[in-house]
Parts: C-alpha cells; structure tokens; sequence
C-alpha cells in the first residue's frame, strides 16, 4: 500500500488540477448517466400516471429538458473524462521517467555497473509504462463509483431513508470490501505472476545465449523442460488469479443485482405504505439499476494491480529529484594535481584486497604509466580514480591547482568497453563539446585516424549508429572515443592499454595523437606495451605478491628491465 | 539437425525488426497475422462456441431480468398488487441475476483456461523451436528480443482470445434478442434503436480506421522514444564523466512534451469512437423514454399496434435500451485487444512459422528424442581422422574447406591457425557434429561419423570452449558443472583449480554459490574463459575444442588462460583455432588455415605468419583505400 500511496503522492505533488480534473469530470459523467436512468424512469412513471388521469397538461418540458441535457452531459463528460486522465497520465509519465532519469543519474557508479546490462534497465522502462495503471485502471473508477454511490444516498435518502441506506449500504460495502480483498490477491499473485514471467524470460536468454554450450553438454533437454515448467507455474498461477477475479465479479454483480431487488422490495413496500409514490419508485429502481453498470470497469483494474505494484517497487527506490546539474564548463582552468592517499580496495568486504595501501601523486604535465600482472589491479586503479568504484580506505583527490570557483577538474576516461549512443556520429562527438564547430571535429576525427573509416560512410558524420555503436568495430570506437576526449580536453586522462587491438600504422598515429594532446595534461595509463610505456615519466608497478613500488626514469636499471618485459 | 528444421529457419530468417511491418497492410483481404491467429486458435474453436454460448444466453437472459424488473414495478404501481403480490417477480429477478452471474462465470472460466493453455502451448513451441534450431544460426537474432517475445508479446495475446474473441456470438444475437422484445411491445421503441444501433459500428468504423493508422504511428513512435531513454540510462556512466547530465535530461524532456502532444491528437480521435457510441447510447434511452412518455400522454399514439403501451411494457423496453448497446460497447472496448494481438501476432508468426503451429507438440520435442538416446556408453575419443573432408554451409556457394586430410591422435595439441572467416570454427564445427562433410568421411577410433542419431553420444566426450562462453542464470557451482551436474563440490573446487580460476573465486562474495549472470555477479572476459575451462576440465571429455581462447584479452590475462588450458588438456587431444601466435607456439602441430586448405607450419615460419594474422580491420581498410 505505501506504493501506491508513494506513486499517487508523487501524482498529486505534479499534477493536483488533472489529477482532481479527471476524477471530477468522470464524476459529472456518472451522475449524468444516473441521471438520466431515474429522470426516464420518474418520466415513465408520471406520465402513465398523469395519462391514466386523463391530465393532459403534463408539464414535458422540465424533465425532457433534463433526459436531454444528462444524455449530452454523459457523452460530453465521457469524452473529457478520457482526454483529461490521458493527458495527465502522460504528463506522469514523463515526469516519472526524468525522475528516473535524475535517480540513477544520482547513483554511485558502482550501481550503475549492475545496470551495464540492458535488460534490466529494459525492465525499468517498461515498469514505467506500466505504472499508468494505477491511476487510469484503478483510482478513477473506484472514487468515480464511490463518489456515485455516496450522491445516490444522498438523493435517494431526500426522498426515502430506508431504500437508500439499504440499496447505497449494499454497495458502498462492495465498493469497499472487494477492491481491499482484490488488491490483497492482486498484490501477491501479481508479485509471484512477475516473478516466475522474469524466471520464464532468463531462461530463454540462457537457451539463446548458451544453446552451443547446452548442445555440447547435452543438456538443451533440460533447458528446454526448465522452460516449459516456468511457463506452466506461469499459466497455474494466472489461472488462480483468473478465478479470483471470477469471483469477484460475479460478487459485484451479485450485490448490484441485491442492491436492485432490495430497492424494488422496499420500495414495494413503501409504495403500498403510501410512503413512496409509484414515479418515484421507479426513480429509485432505475436509479440503482444504473448504478450498478458503474461497477464494472472497477473490476478490470483491481486485480491488475499487483504487477503495478511490482513495477512501482522497483521503480520508486531509483528515483530521486533533479540535482542541482551544474554541466562541466570547457575552458582550460590551468593545471590540476591528482593525490592518491592511502588508498585500500577490495571488490567485497570478505574478498582480499587488490589495491593496498596505495599512495602517489600526479600533477599536470606528468605522466604515469601502469604495469603489472592480469588482476593486479591495474584497471581497478583507473576506475578508481574516475570515481567508477569507492575504495574502502584512503582518500582520492583530484583538484585544480588554483581554486576555480568550485568547478570540478575534468576527467578523461578510454577504456576497453566504450558507450557511444545510438546517434549520429556528430552528435556522440557533440557529447564532449556541444558548442564544437564542423571544422573542430573534423580536426579531432582526422587526429583520431578515423577520417577514412568516415569518409568512407554513405551518410558521413551523420550516420547513425546502432546499438551500443553498432555499425563500428571494436578499434572504431574506441577511436570514436578517442576523439570525444579529445574535444572534450580533459585535465586529468586515464587510458587502458590504448593502442590495443589496432595495427602498427594506426597504433603509431593514435600514440603520437595522445602524447601531443596530454603534453601539459596529468596522465595515468595502463599498458603492456614498449611503444606505450615511453610516453611515461614514471611506471607504477604491481608485481605478483609483491607491494606496489613507483619507478622513475632515473632508475635506469630497474626502468630498462620494466620495459624489456613488455611486449 | 533434421532436414525439417533446417528449412524452418531458412524460412524464418527475415529481420525481427519492426520496419517491414507497415508495408503491405492495406487491401489484402486477410492479412498474414490474422491468419496466424487464426491458426493459433483453431485447436480452441469447440470451447469458444461453448463459451460464446454461455455469454450470449447470459445476454439473453438481460431481457427476462428486464421483464421481471419491469412487470413486478408495473403490477406494484399499475395493476395495484400488494407487496405479495410482488414477490414472485423477486424471486425471478433474482433468478435472473444469479443464472447471469453463474453463466459469466462459467464462461469467463472457459476464456481463461482457453489463454492460458494457448500461450502455454506458444511458449513450449518456441522453446522447442529453438532449442532445435542450427546452433550456427544463433548470432542472428537478439537473445533479450526472442526472450521479450517469448515472456511478454505473447502474454499480449490473452486480452484477445480471452475477452475479443468470442463478443461476435454476443453482437451478432443479444441485440436481435433485445429488438425483438421490443418490437413485441412497440415498433417504434424497437425503430429508434434500430437506427442508433447500427449507426454506431459504421460510425466507428470511419473513426477507427483513422485512429489505427494513427496509433500505430504512435506506438512505432513510443518505441523509438523508450529506447532512446533506454541508450541514455546505458550510457549514464559516460554522461557523467562528460558532465552532459543536465543537458541530456533537458533533451528528454522535450522529446517526452512532443510525444505526448503527438499521442494526445491520436487518442482524441480515437475517443470520439467511444464518445459516438456513448452519444447513440443516450440517443436511444432518451428517445425511448421520451416516446413512451408522450404516448403515455396521448400525443404520440402511433408505434404500439393499436394498443396503449402499459407502464410496465414502457419501462421494460427502456430498460433493455442500455442492455441492447452493451455488446456493442464491450466490442469497441476490446477493439483495442484485437489490435494489440494483431501487432502481436505480426512479431511471433516471425518466429513461429505456420509449419511450427501446426506441428504436434510431440513432433516439437525432438530434442527430448534426442535426450533418450543419450544414455549409451560415453565413448572416449582417441583418434580422429579427416580422410578429404570438405565443409561448407548451406546457401553458401562454394566449400569454405577443401580436401581436409589430418590425423590426430591422443595427448596431441594442434593450433588451426588463420585469418577470421579462413574457416578455423568452420572445423571446430564439423568436430562437434553441427556440419556434416560435404565430401570425405570423418572419423573417430577409426569409425566413420556420419550417423546424427550418434552425434549426442559423441558429444559426451567432447569439451568444448567457445569464445565468448555463456554464463548462465544461477550460481557459480551450477555453472560449472553444466556438464557434469552430478559432480561433488570438491571435484568442481579440483576443475576450479586445474583452471586457474580458484583464486578469482575465492575473492566472489558467496564462493562457489555466487550468482552470476544478468541478475548476478558480473565477472570479467578472462574469468568467463578459465571457468568455461574448468567446465570442460570438469566434464570426462577426450576432445577439446576451443575457439580463440585469448582473443581481447591482455597479454597476461591470455597468458593465464593459455596455461589453464594446457595443464587441463593433459591426456587429451587438444584443438585451439585462434590467430594468436603465443597460443600456437606452445602446441605439437600448428596448421594454417588459407583460401580453404590446410597446411602444417613450423614453430619457425610463425614470424612470417603474422602480418597475415593480423586484425582484420587493417586488413579491410588496406582494401577500402
């Protein structure tokens, strides 16, 4: 219940006027379509009354002009009704994205690495469509009917007291007890119904993904038989819910049919009384008779609401309200150190530490390269450095050396794994300098040797990518990469084995591309490479069981052998 | 592999994208997705007539609740009976309301259990299609994208076949029912909703057509905005170290304004559908109730054969008025069904064939066949031969190997050495039974292999290394002994070891029972090799095979994955094909791989060797320049 109150709190802080709008106008529509049913009826009932009389000056003109107006009303309000709720769920539902967007925007890195694979972060966005739900299929017809219900012992009650808290009691009970009971079912069927679909798509994944290896194991008949007993939980727990929400509408009809009879029995009995004219009876009966049409939609949502609630759940923890962007201005803001204290890390509190006890310093102009064994740490320290990943002890700091107005140093990261988005070419190098002009990317292309690759391209630098810079090779991308640093001039640039995967021209050119461009920038780079290596002034090294140790270029010795090992 | 198969996903190949969807949509009589639907709901025909039966008779039955409702209320004010003289047409309205109530509920029951067994039956089939699938065909569809097909597409369906299908029995009955009970009583009541009655659906027609077009523009336009906000939240890491955050956001929120202005203008259309219906709606009760009012007052005496219209018959035919409109308003709202199940249907009849429906669920479970043979004796592999083997794929012109002839005998280590696409995974392939030689005999301890049925016994001895290893949904340990699932934890710790791979595991938060994949632990490119490595260490295999152990990764990285796979393939015959020279300086044999022949190369001529190793993209662009 404290998402759906959470997810309504947050539509009532954005949008008090649509949210209250449309429960209003969906409320003018339901009492018109009352209206119009009872007004008929009292019509019927007075006119074969006045007819049986004899009194042909029967006054038409107040109630026709009233069956008129509700016929119109309802049709009018049913429109609006629609137009409105779909609107401001629109309007919600773009909120509810931003705010997502804000939120894990605002997460630490080492979040958003569980987010690397896309699925999941599919998921959220389809949660988020999801949620529409809740408003549309569940708010606005239960207060719509509520509402209804309560007017219509207000009316019915003028006229006679018993027939309206008796009909009105029937089904204010129904309107309260079974949408708390659906929920109840709902909100745990609909979990376990979210759950075993998540199981259900996981395992065709592993089908996909991993037929070659369940092939060789001979074991596709297992995965095959685990996905068929997923699906099968799937259709056993959809049928319980099925029959729940049989049973619920078969419940609600029954206390709008109860509701019905009850009012033409006391109403009999009012009218033999003499407590209760004949055209009102049939105000009453027709009245009701209408109200229990506005039951139905209510029995739809209800049941739906445990996937709305699972959606919000996951939902709801990610978001967060926009910070405070300040985006990172461009100018050069002079040089920056980087100071590295004491730093301690381990991927968890149980595993050993990779990094211990790291401490050195890095001022612009300097450049330090990385060496070291595979799962040395070496990748983790850039992370680390970029802010990607938190260390457990010991401090990171990097600032410009002269105080800039809180402006943050600006850090360039080249790794393995590159993101380019799925954009033209010019736009994803717009991301590091939104203001460039053609002739300034053409320039960073042409140094990032990527002027032939785009040349070569149909649509030039507007050719759009694909997915995750599909359409490009690896080498292309990080070249793509490349060149968004380098107009994006970083102060601080980390690089991860840069030339790797690229041939020997390509390789030179994208060396001497880098050493031009970090000449006055502090540089720390991973390598395993002679040619790489030379760029440094000094080789951090992380030796097998051994503590880290910084070499300078000095130590001839130690320095010669460190780059004779390389490749 | 059967020849069935094999047709099937040459006939299912075209792009699971949506674009081809808009063509072609216009004119045909019956679309390709209609018939699909048709075809998926033809073993379900008897039990919707039986449940469009049951929903109808409840429809029906609107008019006896009408008749009572309306005769008792008449014997009460008109025929001046006393409150026991009431009670018969109580208890009848009761009736009425209970006998409704059970036939909904036994039909909705019947529309439940018809969905849920339909999409039961579609998810078995696809994933007995695909686990019978060429495993060379794999790389060409997305795995999260067959995997949404399987888990939500088809759930879209439901709405459809539980709600839609069988509302035509309803329309085509309850509101000729309705009419002629009016009529009985006036034809003029029954001639008002004879004329708004029909209007509606022409009305709804004209406006639905355009509202169609419309929303699939705009959930084509959905789409692309949700998969936009998708690449951004992807790429989240890289706009913050740019410190493009606020911009990008600000990005989205007009992207967001337009799409809803945009989906606000179709919908606008698409409502006034339901406000047409809503108008006639309220058109044929008020006029109902206006006419017999008047003739109740003597000013419209015409429409009731002859004789004045009772109060009772008044009030029954205006309480049949909204029940005449109800199927009429239930087939607009499920209109939206139809539509969603059509798209729907558009998406999986690209995966599901015709052939696959029709298919018995039996037939659709070859690989369980497969599974029964397994049991035989696992065969160790000893000796392979290739005696003039040629490879090549079907479509494909010519062999990608030729004349093939190699002996390999055991605790040997052979390197395939050649550029990509020379057809190094080509020969891995047909090793592992997924090609058979399209000339040549291939043999194992001297006996031809050219029997299918024999291939999964085969397999049973054969470990094999992919390049990119899938890591499955589940823990460490489950991962391992994919294989092997009966082995203890102390002999996956020993593979664990062999692999190198015990130290990584011992820095994972639970240890063997870590959970990887997707939901899980994230573990890096040289992890998922040594533990695919321990896998087949894990497995009595006498053949490995493996594909590019050491591609993208660093040189230590490849170092420790070379030495895993040497000290695990001890006693075993050892294939690696890659394009990395340390990697074939370590084997016994290294052969070259070239324009479609094979050759033996010493340890010496590598050197030579690598500038035509070398990437491919050099390589390309030589060519483009």
């Amino acid at each position: 219940m404290k998402t759906i109150a959470a997810i309504l709190r947050l539509y009532w802080q954005h949008y008090p006027g649509w949210f209250m709008a449309g429960i209003g106008i969906a409320y003018v529509a339901a009492l018109a379509s009352i209206t119009l049913m009872a007004t008929a009826g009292w019509f019927l009932g007075a006119t074969a009354l006045a007819g049986i009389a004899g009194a042909v000056a029967f006054n038409t003109v107040y109630p026709g002009f009233l069956i008129r107006t509700s016929a119109l009303t309802r049709m009018v309000g049913k429109y609006g009704e629609r137009v409105v709720t779909h609107d401001a769920t629109f309007r919600f539902l773009a909120r509810l994205r931003l705010y997502v967007f804000d939120g894990i925007s605002q997460l630490p890195f080492r979040r958003l690495r569980d987010f690397r694979s896309g699925e999941l972060l599919a998921r959220l966005t389809a949660d988020i469509d999801t949620l529409d739900g809740i408003y549309l299929r569940v708010i606005l017809p239960l207060s719509t009917a509520l509402l209804s219900c309560l007017a219509l012992i207000f009316i019915l009650h003028g006229f006679h007291a018993p027939v309206a808290f008796a009909a009105g009691g029937i089904l204010l009970l129904a309107l309260i007890l079974l949408p708390i009971q659906a929920g109840k079912i709902g909100v745990k069927l609909g979990r376990q119904i979210a759950f075993s679909s998540e199981a259900l798509r996981l395992r065709y994944i592993d089908l996909l993904r991993g037929q070659m290896e369940l092939v060789m194991a001979g074991r596709i008949s297992d995965q095959v038989a685990s996905i068929t007993k997923a699906a099968s939980r799937i259709r056993d727990l959809q049928a319980e819910l099925a029959s729940h929400d049989l049973k619920g509408r078969a419940l609600i009809t029954l206390a709008g049919g109860a509701a019905l009879v009850v009012t033409l029995a006391i109403g009999g009995l009012a009218f033999e009384a003499g407590e209760l004219s004949g055209p009102m009876v049939l105000l009453a009966v027709l009245a009701v008779f209408a109200m229990s049409e506005l039951l139905v939609p209510i029995r739809r949502g209800l049941l739906d609401i445990g996937r709305v609630l699972y959606a919000g759940q996951r939902i709801l923890p990610l978001m967060a309200e926009p910070e405070a962007q300040q985006d990172t201005a461009l100018e050069d803001l002079g040089p920056v150190t980087l100071k590295v204290d004491d730093v301690r890390f381990a991927y968890s509190s149980e595993a050993s530490p990779i990094i211990n006890d790291l401490s050195f310093t890095l001022q612009s102009g300097e450049a330090i390269g990385i060496i070291g064994g595979s799962g040395a740490g070496k990748s983790t320290l850039l992370s680390l450095v970029a802010g990607l990943l938190d260390p457990q002890d010991g401090g990171l700091l990097l600032r410009y050396d002269t105080y800039q107005d809180g402006q943050k140093p600006r850090l360039g990261l080249l790794t393995q794994r590159t993101e380019l988005f799925r954009e033209s070419l010019k736009d994803n190098l717009l991301l590091g300098a939104p203001d460039a002009s053609l002739r300034e990317l053409d320039h960073a292309v042409e140094k990032a040797q990527l002027k032939v690759m785009i040349e070569r391209l149909p649509n030039g630098l507007e050719q759009i990518l694909g997915d995750e810079g599909q359409g490009l090779s690896g080498g292309e991308s990080r070249r793509m990469a490349l060149a968004r640093l380098l107009l994006y001039k970083p102060d601080l640039w980390l690089l991860d084995e840069m030339t790797e995967g690229l041939d020997k021209t390509t390789a030179v050119a994208v060396l001497a591309t880098l050493k031009e461009a970090t000449k006055d920038k502090a540089l720390l780079f991973v390598t395993h490479k002679k040619a790489e290596a030379d760029l440094a002034d000094k080789l951090l090294v992380f030796e097998d069981g051994q503590k880290w140790r910084l070499v300078e270029r000095s130590q001839t010795e130690d320095w010669a052998r460190l780059v004779q090992g390389l490749r | 592999m059967t020849g069935q198969d094999k047709q099937d996903t040459a006939d299912n190949r075209e792009p699971l994208s949506g674009q081809s969807k808009d063509k072609g949509r216009k004119s045909r009589p019956k679309k390709p997705a209609d018939r699909w639907l048709d075809a998926v709901i033809a073993p379900y025909q008897d039990q919707l007539k039986r449940k469009a039966r049951l929903e109808t008779l409840s429809g029906v039955l609107a008019i006896g609740q009408a008749g009572f409702l309306a005769f008792g209320v008449g014997a009460l004010i008109e025929g001046g009976v006393s409150f026991a003289g009431l009670v018969p047409y109580l208890i009848g309205l009761i009736a009425m309301i209970v006998a409704r109530v059970v036939l909904s509920y036994l039909a909705g029951k019947l529309g439940h259990s018809i969905s849920a067994d339909l999409r039961f039956s579609l998810r078995q089939k696809l994933a007995g299609l695909l686990a019978g699938q060429s495993v060379l065909d794999i790389e060409r569809r997305s795995a999260g994208e067959v995997a949404a097909l399987a888990s939500d597409v088809i759930e879209n369906l439901d709405p459809y076949t539980s709600r839609y299908l069988s509302l035509r029995l309803q329309l085509s009955v309850i509101p000729i029912a309705i009419f002629i009970a009016v009529a009985l009583f006036s034809w003029a009541a029954a001639l008002v909703l004879l004329l708004c009655g029909p209007l509606i659906p022409v009305f709804m027609a004209i406006v639905g057509i355009r509202a169609k077009k419309a929303s699939d523009k705009q959930v084509a336009a959905l789409s692309t905005m949700s998969s936009r906000f998708l690449d951004r939240l992807q790429g989240m890491t890289t706009l913050r170290l740019f410190g493009a955050v606020g911009r990008t956001r600000s990005l989205f929120d007009g992207i967001a304004t337009d799409y809803r202005k945009a989906t606000m203008k179709v919908l606008r259309i698409a409502f006034l559908s339901s406000a047409a219906l809503e108008l006639f709606s309220a058109l044929g009760i008020a006029l109902i109730a206006i006419y017999v009012g008047y003739h109740y007052l003597g000013f419209t005496a015409f429409g009731s054969y002859g004789m004045p219209i009772s109060l009772a018959s008044g009030l029954f035919m205006l309480l049949l008025a909204p029940e005449f409109f109800t199927p009429l308003r239930d087939f607009a709202a499920a209109y939206h069904d139809r539509a969603s199940a059509q798209s729907s249907a558009e998406r999986l009849m690209q995966l599901l064939g015709f052939d696959n429906l029709q298919q018995s669920d039996e037939h659709n479970s070859a690989p369980h066949k497969e599974a029964a043979h397994i049991d035989g004796e696992a065969r160790p592999i000893d000796h392979i031969a290739f005696e003039g083997c040629s490879f090549g794929y079907e479509g494909g012109r010519d062999a990608v190997l030729c004349d093939i002839t190699l002996q390999i005998a055991k605790g040997n280590r052979i390197a395939i050495l050649g550029r990509s696409g020379s057809g190094k995974s080509t020969l891995l392939s047909a090793l592992c039974g997924l090609l058979s030689p399209l000339d040549g005999r291939l043999l194992f301890n001297g006996q031809a292999v050219a029997d299918p049925e024999q291939w999964p016994l085969w397999r049973q001895s054969i470990g094999w290394i992919g390049q990119r290893p899938h890591i499955f949904h589940g823990s460490l340990l489950m991962n391992a002994r994919l294989a092997q699932p009966s082995a203890s934890r102390e002999e996956v710790k020993a593979a664990l070891s062999k692999a190198h791979a015990d130290q990584f595991v011992a820095q994972l938060p639970r240890d063997l029972l870590t959970k990887l994949g997707e939901t899980g632990f994230g573990i890096s490119g040289g992890q998922v090799r040594r533990l695919a490595i321990a896998r087949a260490a894990l497995s009595s295999s006498s053949l490995i095979l493996c594909d590019e152990p050491t591609a993208d990764l660093d040189a230590d990285t490849a170092k420790l994955v070379t030495d895993s796979l040497l000290d695990m393939a001890k006693d075993r015959i050892l294939i690696i094909a890659t394009h990395d020279r340390d990697v074939a300086e370590v084997c016994d044999h290294i052969y070259f791989v070239k324009d479609g022949h094979l050759r033996e190369i010493e340890a010496s001529e590598l050197a030579d060797m690598d500038t035509l190793l070398s990437y491919d993209e050099s390589q390309s662009k030589e060519a483009g320049s």
